[in-house]
């Protein structure tokens, strides 16, 4: 390719033609009307997506004040029992999913592209998708509370109480069914931003000049990635439990109700970060921004965001310390927990060193940062509290604890988001919300908020359980109990001057906002429209506005890369993830009534499911696969253009095929997921194993034979093969001979997988009597369902083929079924020496 | 060529972290074994099995972490054979996670000398 261009020169020529503007306008025309349901680009999706998430947080936070007030005297009745149960869990639940993590990457969907420069993420109809789905699901879930079958589980929904012996209703389906779905749409939200951060750069933003807060949403979006499968596969055993009995909880057939624990917690923790580490991103960029300097230790302060990362993966335990587990493995994660505030305090240090050495700008935003460090701290310290395990016995499932979550959540997601909300709105449409107003709201917050959670610690060393509806009258929490409600109040009402003054601007009131009100440094803060900057500016440094005060000038004349369309559609530069070259010109998919079809329909099958109409739910369900064929179709256009020139002396193509192109990082992101996920199910195999051994059969005869293990495993091999031989005739255009290969690939796919349940039936295995069962018939149900999706896929592939849309040069579609294939294949392989080898083995 | 200079660069960036994970699994999972098995009366070398294994497998995280450290400060770091730029960073980072991670490390390795493996 093309060299890279030199320091002084421009990358692109002034001044610009003039139609290079219009069509850059007209490529990125907001659909209107009705027509917002179409629309992907992440600017709009983004705001909508934000909108959405504070309704969840206003929602949930209104039932918060309706369980304030039934506890603020004893004995009161405004929620009798089993609603106050449905209340906790549906606000602790709508918190945490449909409020705290939609809303750290509604924000991200929102500002990375800006902060990138990139006129826009790289799958922005999978993020509409993922809104919609979100919108939806989020809905029905709340509905449940109005017809009272809320699930009443607490928000971790512990088995054996959610097992359908002790909650034999739907009310627990409510919660498996609807969350379970609403953590796709996250998942699919960490796909989009791993992608577009590694690869929808500005040229010259290499790995060393990455904003801080794109390093956070990476490690957010990674730590999706190994979490949420936990919960997903936890979430699906339990509902499994419930609908055909297979005991994996159950622990009078060697189930446990520990699993759930592990599992659940395994992604719980590291949820707590995926919540926080996004926040202390954006305090990263508003604290140069207020202060004005370069954030002090800005390396160091990545590393923190990372080792935290990681770090939190090795604390779940903590939340099982009263469970009996082994003394000298509890101290391990004591140790971890314990580590994982280093890298808390190394940020901390970072912002009060910035901010000391500038000059502050006083703007709510800083009064919410201030708020922020004061509650985060205190937080911090009892979390260090209730890592120390003897204290941790004590204060275990007080209201200690139900003030120390709220401390670190609310300090540690909330102040920030607040401030975030003040600090970024000027970038949304060049107005500001009042100062004036901000600063009462953040007051009543701050003081309401300690008002409010302060005097739970207290309340809760002297004793008062969390989860209870109601309390007598003589135990001395009533004074104290009075004083959380009123401050509950008082913080409420904080948030309600937000709207209000978020009301007036969207009502024309808000005041115009100069360019770059804050004087910060970063690319967010040039003026962009919905194709985002005019064109993509080339960066330098950390803070490239403060190092070229020119550069936005520049950026807004079209002196830089893209400053049009040059294909005439939506399109963005897609560059290298290290160097952040220019590689291709990615087409970007534009307005479409797929993906919100398939939300819509998405949400209906899961919803149909938890009322129990299992038949009804195949119409949505087949419904929105039909959506999502349709939504495919369109893309993986191929060469259809020449090489551009999108400036600074690059000329790259509009397609790139192989291991480059954006879809196959998706997909292999995907696989990421996926894998974890069939971890997880490996872990429940050896977990169930090591509590109840005694289910597991000892001689060879219950098993199948070796003869079986063979034999399915060169079926799952020579499948693999088949896909090899696929994929070297699309090489050489030999269609049939691709054809051939896919379907005799796919029937010997699906003839392992539905040997390995037949051999078990044959061997008289049943799943409902015994957690080994269970177990082994579910990692077979796994693979069955793998290879259902790979009949979709390679009929698709092949319709690709035969309408002409598949072949040596235009192949990506092809390359992304064979990753999941090959995986496909290799999961199956190792399932089958999990299962047929490990009790031949086992002491 | 791009692909592998980022998976490279990119694993050996996480490389630390990566082990201070294994460790972490390994000593978990040697311990909720020995326990789960009613082995923690088991000797080796004349002391419990549990402390020998995990210290062991302390031992070995620390060298590799310490040789990730080592490479980081002398040069063999990821991120050769991508050009100038970012490479001062993908130093400093390799080298500043190795280093928390042996802290880490060791933090968690420890406790095997004074806690009982079962209890
Ligand atoms: C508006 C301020 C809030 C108030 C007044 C409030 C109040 C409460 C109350 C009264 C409970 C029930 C305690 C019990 O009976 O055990 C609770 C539980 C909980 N809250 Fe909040 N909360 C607020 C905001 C938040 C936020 C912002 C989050 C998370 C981002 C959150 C997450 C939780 C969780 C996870 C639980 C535990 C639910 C369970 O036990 O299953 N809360 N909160
Ligand atoms: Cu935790």
């Amino acid at each position: 390719m093309t060299p890279p261009l030199d320091d002084a020169a421009l990358p692109s020529r002034l001044p610009r033609p003039k139609e290079e503007l219009e069509a850059l306008k007209r490529a990125w025309k907001p659909t209107s009307g009705l027509g917002l349901l179409k629309e992907v680009n992440n600017n709009i999706i983004g705001v909508m997506y934000i909108g959405t998430a504070l309704l969840f947080f206003v929602i949930s936070g209104t039932l918060a004040l309706v369980m304030r007030t039934q506890l603020a005297v004893p004995e009161n009745d405004v929620l009798g029992h089993s609603l106050y149960n449905q209340f906790f869990t549906v606000h602790g639940t709508g918190m945490m999913f449909l409020f705290a993590v939609p809303i750290v990457e509604a924000i991200g969907v929102f500002l990375l592209p800006s902060m990138l420069a990139a006129r826009d993420l790289p799958f922005p109809r999978l993020s509409a998708f993922a809104f919609w789905a979100y919108l939806f699901g989020g809905l029905a879930f709340f509905c449940s509370l109005i017809f009272e079958v809320a699930p009443d589980g607490g928000w971790f929904m512990y088995p054996p109480l959610t097992s359908m012996k002790f909650s034999p209703g739907i009310n627990a389906d409510f919660w498996l069914l609807g969350i379970g779905f609403i953590e796709i749409s996250a998942i699919a939200g960490a796909i989009e931003i791993i992608v577009g951060i590694l690869r929808t750069r500005p040229p010259g933003m290499t790995l060393d000049k990455i904003p801080v807060y794109c390093w956070s949403m990476l490690v957010m979006a990674g730590m999706i990635v190994f979490a949420f499968p936990a919960v997903i596969i936890a979430t699906a055993l339990l509902e499994i439990e419930r609908a055909f009995d297979w005991p994996f909880f159950i622990a009078e057939r060697g189930g446990d109700p520990l699993l759930w624990q592990h599992l659940f917690w395994f992604f719980g923790h590291p949820e707590v970060y995926i919540i926080f580490l996004p926040a202390a991103g954006l305090v990263s960029m508003m604290v140069p921004a207020l202060a004005q300097r370069p954030l002090v230790g800005h390396d160091w302060v990545v590393v923190a965001l990372v080792g935290t990362g990681f770090f939190s993966f090795g604390l779940w335990v903590h939340h099982m310390f009263a469970t009996g587990i082994p003394p000298l493995s509890l101290s391990f994660f004591s140790a971890a927990s314990m580590a994982v505030s280093v890298p808390a305090g190394i940020q901390v240090f970072a912002w009060i060193a910035t901010l000391g050495k500038g000059r502050l700008q006083w703007t709510v935003a800083t009064w919410f940062l201030l708020g922020f460090l004061f509650i985060f701290v205190a937080g911090g310290l009892t979390g260090v509290m209730v890592a120390v395990i003897p204290f941790d016995w004590q204060a275990h499932d007080s209201y200690f604890v139900v003030a120390h979550l709220h401390y670190v959540l609310i300090g540690g997601m909330v102040f920030p988001v607040f401030a975030g909300l003040y600090h970024w709105w000027p970038t949304m449409k060049g107005t500001m919300l009042s100062e004036r107003l901000g600063r009462w709201a953040f007051w009543m917050m701050f003081i309401g908020f300690n008002v409010a959670f302060f005097p739970m610690h207290v309340s809760g060393l002297m004793g008062m359980p969390r989860r209870v509806y109601t309390y007598p009258g003589d135990l001395g929490w009533n004074v104290l109990n009075m004083v959380s409600t009123v401050g509950a109040f008082v913080m409420a009402f904080g948030v309600l001057l937000v709207l209000i003054d978020m009301a007036r601007d969207a009502f024309g009131r808000g005041r115009p906002a100069p360019e770059n009100p804050w004087k910060a440094g970063t690319l967010e803060w040039i003026p962009n429209d919905d194709y985002a900057t005019r064109s993509i500016p080339h960066v330098r440094s950390l803070y490239p506005l403060w190092d070229n005060p020119n550069l936005s000038r520049e950026v807004q004349e079209g002196a830089h890369y893209l400053p049009g369309a040059p294909t005439r559609r939506r399109e963005t530069i897609v560059t290298s993830p290290i160097e952040a070259r220019p590689q291709y010109l990615m087409p970007m998919p534009g307005p479409h009534w797929s993906h919100f079809l398939a939300g819509l329909f998405t949400a209906a099958h899961f919803i149909c499911l938890a009322v129990q109409l299992y038949w009804v739910s195949l119409v949505p369900g087949v419904l929105a696969i039909a959506s999502v064929f349709w939504w495919v179709w369109g893309l993986d256009k191929g060469a259809d253009h020449p090489p551009q020139d999108v400036g600074g002396g690059w000329r790259v193509p509009v397609y790139l095929q192989g291991s480059e192109n954006h879809s196959w990082w998706g997909t292999a992101v995907l696989l990421l997921v996926d894998g974890t996920a069939f971890a997880c199910l490996c872990f429940t195999y050896v977990f169930l194993w090591t509590v109840s051994p005694d289910v597991w059969p000892t001689g060879t005869d219950a098993l199948p034979g070796l003869g079986w293990l063979f034999g399915e495993a060169a079926l799952w091999i020579v499948a693999a093969g088949a896909m090899l031989l696929a994929s070297r005739a699309v090489a050489h255009n030999r269609s049939w001979t691709m054809r051939g290969a896919l379907l005799v690939g796919l029937l010997l796919m699906l003839a392992a997988a539905a040997a390995e349940p037949y051999n078990h039936i044959g061997s008289g295995l049943v799943a409902s009597e015994s957690a080994y069962g269970a177990i082994v018939y579910m990692l077979a149900s796994w693979q069955v369902f793998h290879v259902v999706i790979l009949v979709l896929m390679t009929g698709f592939t092949l319709a690709r083929s035969f309408a002409g849309r598949l072949h040596a040069r235009r192949r990506v579609t092809f390359d992304n079924v064979m990753l999941v294939w090959l995986y496909t294949c290799g999961q199956g392989v190792v399932s089958l020496l999990l299962v047929h080898l490990f009790p031949r083995l086992a002491v | 060529m791009e692909k592998t200079a980022f998976t490279a660069t990119f694993t050996g960036m996480m490389s630390a972290f990566l082990i201070w994970a294994v460790h972490f699994a390994a000593v978990y999972g040697i311990n909720g074994l020995i326990c789960a098995r009613a082995w923690d009366g088991v000797e080796l070398y004349g002391h419990p099995v549990a402390v020998v294994l995990i210290l062991g497998a302390t031992a070995v995280a620390l060298l590799l972490a310490a040789g990730v450290l080592a490479a980081a400060l002398w040069g063999a770091a990821p991120g050769r054979r991508t050009s100038e730029d970012p490479r001062r960073f993908i130093r400093l980072f390799t080298g500043l996670a190795a280093a928390g991670s042996l802290v880490a490390i060791l933090w968690n390795g420890l406790p095997a000398l004074q806690v009982p493996a079962c209890g």
